[in-house]
């Protein structure tokens, strides 16, 4: 081995990278501005920032019941409510929900006040949108309160205090205050636990969705920079750089370790930068384990750079490398569940994807973020990253000798 | 046929044509002569109606290159330095694209590509890619391809550059040929010998301006007619020879240069034996004799300097 | 034959021998297309793939064997939940390793618990990395639980003095009377000391009168989702799977990476001087700006009707009951993604400056117009970057089209959005390349 022949190739592929500017765009800016969309819309399937608006129409004609259940909705912190005096016709909540300007509205009937009176039974719509998480969220405190306006109303309907005592299934009076306790203070109550990692009083957990973007795309976008550039190797063939490098030294074995270490160095420095980055701008905490999250990203980016540097030893021409770096570039990170959760595809997807390195490195990250996990408990994940490793090493290093040849 | 009259182009502040003026005749086979960057194919874009001129007048086969591109473009043919071919597609296929956008087509079309394959020997390899083709068939069919609609002019903007003796010698034997049917040309080169093996007229360019021109006879004499004898004289005797050589048809007295003796006269054919016969009468020998006769190379030297030239 | 068609035939000859660009803009696409298919379900060829059941631990708890059973039957009959009784230690762990996505933690004596009006505190243990999963069972557990609340709580609020410490008595002869096993029901009031039987009879008939009460709400709600009044107002194009959602999208952002090949193909022409040579043939620039379009938008248009045939026929994809107007939608899109990348290529001197702009447009474009996630998902600020792109456009049309499967006539808009487009940028790249021709950029 020639330790200086290797870090002059590294050096000189290295100078190359920053020679170029536009580098930085697929190595820093792409995988961020990925990560902070994808974990906007991921997370909340809307922008950040605007609040969702419930709009209720037909305000003048309710009665205090309804009023006061309008009031508690009110005071929701997920949603604004927009109460209108005036009613509208269902045309009119269709397209506020079509063009996006609300999340959910409710129309009641202008006799709304009357018809509870007269023991009829008044019409409420409610529109929303179940495509949409910020609508989906309004469906579910509408519901809850609808439920317990048409629990209370259809309640208070047995009420008759001069038949009372005659007839047992008539109350006399309807505790009001006792419903809202009840309601309020269940009697049945479901005590929800994340069995996951504690930092203070906060549960960690997978919910905000940068935490999946963040090492998701950190991932993607080093995959995706190392094939890219498994081009460089074709067109330093073709332009006889490759030969004259064999020339000056002719071990196989330190031309492809200097091929493989450049991208090496890179990615880490790549990595580093952009788990650094995410961290600072997101607040993203990568675990407990900082050795786990440090093997990840080194298995990772050896894989990588294997990975391009054998794809630029089976590529014939700059078109070809491209082609097959963008199959793979976009196929692996998508079968090994960097753009959406594993746990959405069905079970042998999910058994192919954990059996890939993008899905395995991704795994690791989220038990490091979700569950806390060290080193041995992620041991298996990071045990066949370090095989994919060595294998498309040694495959890349058996085609550059044959190439070489 | 062309007419170039105090042609101007800039690039920013950088002049690459400057006042360039040159005539072309019917049936004239011109040579634009020049080093790397002296604003040949500048010239040649600009004839072509590639590049807007900023000053002078180019009229080409009768039309105004400024207000009549479209007549001009019609009239001529080009055959670009690069390769400007689709290499992904077969020789006849890429004939067949030019005839076709010329307006060629059914019988006509295939005739032209199958007389033009003929004539530069390509038949054979018509339906292969051009990707696979030798650089010297690429340069063939480059060629070729321009001349697909039988154009008035020819402009050949270095078609011989990066392709071995043999390759070249077709591709100035098919130019030559074109020639003597009638084609006029106008071919930019910076191969000396090309130029004056081919061309009945050379215009010899540097940093956009025309240095010299004329047909090789009259550029030679442009340098003047004298021949240069170089000899080595014993030191002891070079006083003699000063007084000898007017006798000789010396021009001015010789020189001693890096310790050999320089005599210019007018005709080195009969200085020469009078010389030997001097030396012989003085028994001295005749060493290190070198006759030197002007030539195209010394005059391109001459004119255009001899640093390198280097342009990005 | 016109220089427009000679030179879009040869643009096109030269599509179909380029084995590596067919490699990168066709089966490349097809590649992720079909493990998009495989992910998500898609049906055809491959059989129905469903979304995995929800690994479910359930612990805790001293109901009885056959209860257990009857309650881990029922969650399975929904093909929801793959159910696992085990201890509270087990489920613990199992939910920690991710083996199962949650785990319900009964109490002991639950049953009396329910009945006799005691606190009753069901555990709910969630997976950390599984925000899908287990959040499901959250809602789908808080929704039960909430009816069941509102109803004790409007119960508990008439009849105050009931006792629920015999309410499990009550239950049981009320449970007996209506499912009509009258000795049961018999057998019980036998053992009664006549207070209770009393008390009984009272209870039931409150819970009759409730239960009635309860039955016939007093306020008629109802209900609009987008989805059902989108597909009731249409044939109903009834999508199954989120593959439905995610191919057309797909298929447009590739069809972009198509076009944008077609325009990088213009500066490689000028760098390898055959467009020159073009310049000096009797074909304007006008007419290259046009060929180049057409072609564009033919390759683009092609790729993207061919990805959508490709997994209605392998995958059984929806794609709509308008199939003119997928493909007019498809014409749309195309000539509008060769106008926009025409005109970025004329912006740009080299093909390498044109690579690195298309690429990072294309990709944030894809991002904020809707190609990686459905555009029905997409909220108002990003709505308003979103429809400023012109893959909005196309990815709304197929939504309306195939996800919401309505007709021609729902689309009209967004066709004439994307000719617009069309139309503008490609006066606009004629305008840039007449421009830059006059300037001698172009050779």
């Amino acid at each position: 081995m020639n330790p200086r022949f290797i870090g002059a190739i590294v050096a000189m592929r290295l100078r190359r990278i920053a020679a170029d500017r536009g580098n930085v765009i697929w190595l820093l800016v792409m995988p961020l501005v990925f990560t902070f969309m994808m974990g906007e819309l991921m997370g909340d399937w809307s922008a950040s920032g605007a609040k969702p608006t419930l709009v209720v129409y037909g305000m003048r004609g309710a009665d205090p019941a309804f009023s006061a259940m309008v009031d508690r909705l009110g005071t929701s912190d997920d949603f604004r409510v927009v109460a209108r005096d005036t009613t509208a016709a269902p045309a009119r909540a269709r397209r506020l929900l079509e063009g996006k300007y609300v999340s959910g509205a409710l129309i009641i009937a202008e006799d709304y006040a009357d018809s509870v009176a007269a023991g009829q039974r008044p019409r409420v719509q409610f529109f929303y949108d179940s495509d949409r998480r910020s609508s989906q969220g309004v469906r579910r405190a509408v519901d809850r309160e609808l439920a317990r306006l048409a629990t209370r109303t259809a309640a208070e309907r047995l009420v008759d205090p001069a038949a009372a005592d005659s007839d047992p299934a008539l109350a006399s009076a309807f505790d009001d205050s006792a419903y809202a306790r009840l309601y309020e203070e269940p009697r049945v109550r479901l005590e929800t636990e994340v069995r996951g990692r504690s930092r203070g009083a906060d549960l960690l957990v997978l919910d905000d969705a940068r935490e999946h973007s963040a090492p998701s795309y950190t991932l993607m976008f080093i995959l995706m920079f190392m094939l890219m550039s498994a081009k460089d190797l074709v067109l330093e063939r073709q332009n006889r750089t490759l030969d004259r490098l064999r020339i000056a030294h002719p071990s196989t074995g330190d031309l492809v370790l200097g091929f493989f270490l450049s991208g090496f160095v890179l990615g880490l420095v790549q990595g580093g930068l952009l788990l650094l980055i995410n961290s600072l701008w997101t607040g993203i905490d990568y675990g407990d384990s900082p050795a786990a999250l440090v093997l990840v990203m080194v298995l990772f980016v050896a894989m990588s750079s294997a990975a391009g540097l054998l794809l630029g030893t089976l590529a014939t021409s700059g078109g070809q490398a491209d082609g097959l770096g963008m199959v793979f570039g976009l196929g692996l990170p998508a079968l090994g569940g960097l753009w959406w959760p594993l746990e959405v595809t069905p079970e042998f997807m999910q058994e192919f994807g954990r059996a890939l390195p993008t899905g395995q490195a991704i795994t690791v990250f989220h038990d490091l973020i979700g569950r806390g996990h060290g080193v041995a408990e992620v041991a298996p994940m990071l045990w066949g990253l370090g095989f994919w490793a060595v294998l498309l090493l040694v495959l890349a290093a058996l085609r550059f000798r044959r190439y070489s040849v | 046929m062309i007419s170039v009259q105090d042609l101007v182009k800039k690039y920013g502040s950088f002049v690459a044509v400057d006042h360039l003026s040159f005539e072309v005749e019917r049936g004239e086979l011109f040579g634009l002569l020049g080093p790397n960057g002296a604003g040949k194919t500048t010239t040649i874009s600009v004839l072509s109606t590639l590049l807007p001129a900023d000053g002078g007048t180019v009229v080409v086969a009768g039309c105004d290159v400024g207000r009549d591109p479209g007549g001009v473009r019609r009239r001529i043919g080009m055959v670009p330095q690069e390769i400007a071919l689709y290499e992904d597609l077969s020789a006849r296929d890429n004939l067949r694209f030019w005839g076709q956008l010329y307006g060629l087509s059914g019988s006509s079309l295939h005739t032209r590509v199958d007389e033009l394959l003929e004539a530069v020997e390509l038949t054979e390899h018509g339906r292969q890619r051009v990707s696979r083709f030798s650089g010297g068939m690429k340069r063939r069919l480059n060629l070729a391809a321009g001349l697909m609609h039988g154009p008035e002019v020819l402009f050949l903007d270095e078609p011989t550059v990066g392709i071995d003796a043999q390759a070249r010698s077709k591709i100035l034997d098919l130019i030559r040929r074109l020639n003597d049917d009638g084609l006029t040309v106008l071919y930019t080169t910076h191969y000396l010998e090309e130029a004056e093996q081919l061309c009945d007229r050379i215009g010899v360019i540097d940093q956009g301006r025309l240095a010299a021109l004329g047909d090789k006879d009259e550029l030679i004499r442009q340098i003047g007619d004298e021949d240069t004898i170089r000899f080595v004289l014993p030191p002891e005797a070079f006083d003699d020879l000063v007084a000898a050589a007017a006798a000789w048809g010396a021009i001015g007295d010789p020189e001693i240069r890096r310790g050999r003796v320089v005599l210019r006269v007018v005709d080195g054919g009969r200085a020469l034996p009078q010389l030997q016969a001097w030396l012989e009468a003085r028994d001295l020998p005749l060493a290190h004799l070198e006759i030197e006769r002007p030539n195209l190379e010394n005059l391109y030297l001459n004119l255009t300097g001899r640093a390198l030239r280097e342009t990005t | 034959m016109p220089p427009v068609i000679t030179l879009v035939r040869k643009d096109l000859l030269r599509q179909v021998r380029d084995v590596k660009g067919l490699l990168l803009y066709l089966i490349a696409p097809l590649f992720l297309t079909t493990i998009m298919g495989m992910a998500f379900g898609g049906g055809s060829i491959f059989g129905e793939q469903r979304i995995s059941a929800i690994p479910l631990a359930l612990a805790g708890g001293d109901l009885p064997e056959e209860m257990k059973e009857r309650l881990a039957e029922g969650l399975q009959e929904t093909e929801l939940f793959a159910v696992t009784w085990t201890d509270t230690a087990t489920a613990g762990r199992l939910v920690e390793r991710g083996d199962a996505k949650a785990a319900l933690i009964l109490p002991d004596r639950l049953g009396d618990r329910f009945f006799t009006g005691e606190d009753v505190e069901i555990g709910l243990l969630k997976d950390p990395n599984s925000p899908v999963k287990a959040g499901l069972v959250e809602l789908i557990l808080t929704d039960a639980l909430r009816q069941f609340q509102a109803g004790e709580a409007a119960y508990r609020s008439l009849w105050p003095e009931d006792d629920w410490s015999r309410a499990g008595d009550a239950a049981v002869v009320y449970e007996d009377f209506t499912s009509g096993d009258p000795r049961r029901m018999l057998r019980a009031l036998r053992r009664d000391d006549g207070q209770l039987r009393e008390g009984l009879l009272d209870r039931a008939e409150r819970w009759l009168a409730f239960s009635d009460a309860m039955q016939e709400p007093a306020v008629t709600f109802v209900r609009h989702d987008r989805q059902e009044w989108e597909e009731s107002g249409t044939a109903g194009a009834g999508s199954a799977s989120l593959y439905d959602l995610f191919l057309p999208t797909f298929a447009v952002f590739f069809m972009m990476w198509g076009a944008a090949n077609i325009v990088r193909e213009l500066h490689r022409e000028r760098e390898n001087r055959t467009l020159a040579r073009l310049l000096v043939g009797p074909v304007s620039g006008r007419e290259i700006t046009l060929a180049k379009w057409v072609t564009a938008l033919l390759v683009g248009a092609s790729q993207l009707l061919l990805l959508l045939l490709f997994g209605w026929v392998l995958f059984g994809v929806n794609i709509g009951h308008a199939p003119l107007a997928v493909l007019l939608v498809a014409v749309a899109a195309g000539a509008a993604a060769a106008s926009v990348y025409l005109v970025l290529g004329m912006i740009v001197r080299t093909e390498k400056a044109l690579d690195a702009l298309t690429t990072v447009f294309t990709l944030v474009s894809g991002m904020i117009g809707g190609n990686f996630f459905p555009v029905d998902a997409m909220g108002p600020t990003l709505l308003f970057f979103g429809r400023a792109t012109f893959n909005y456009w196309a990815n709304r049309a197929y939504s309306d089209l195939i996800t919401h499967g309505r007709g021609l006539e729902a689309v009209v808009g967004e066709i004439s959005v994307l000719v617009a487009i069309a139309a503008i940028g490609l006066t606009l790249a004629m305008l840039l390349f007449s421009l830059r021709q006059r300037r001698g950029v172009l050779v």
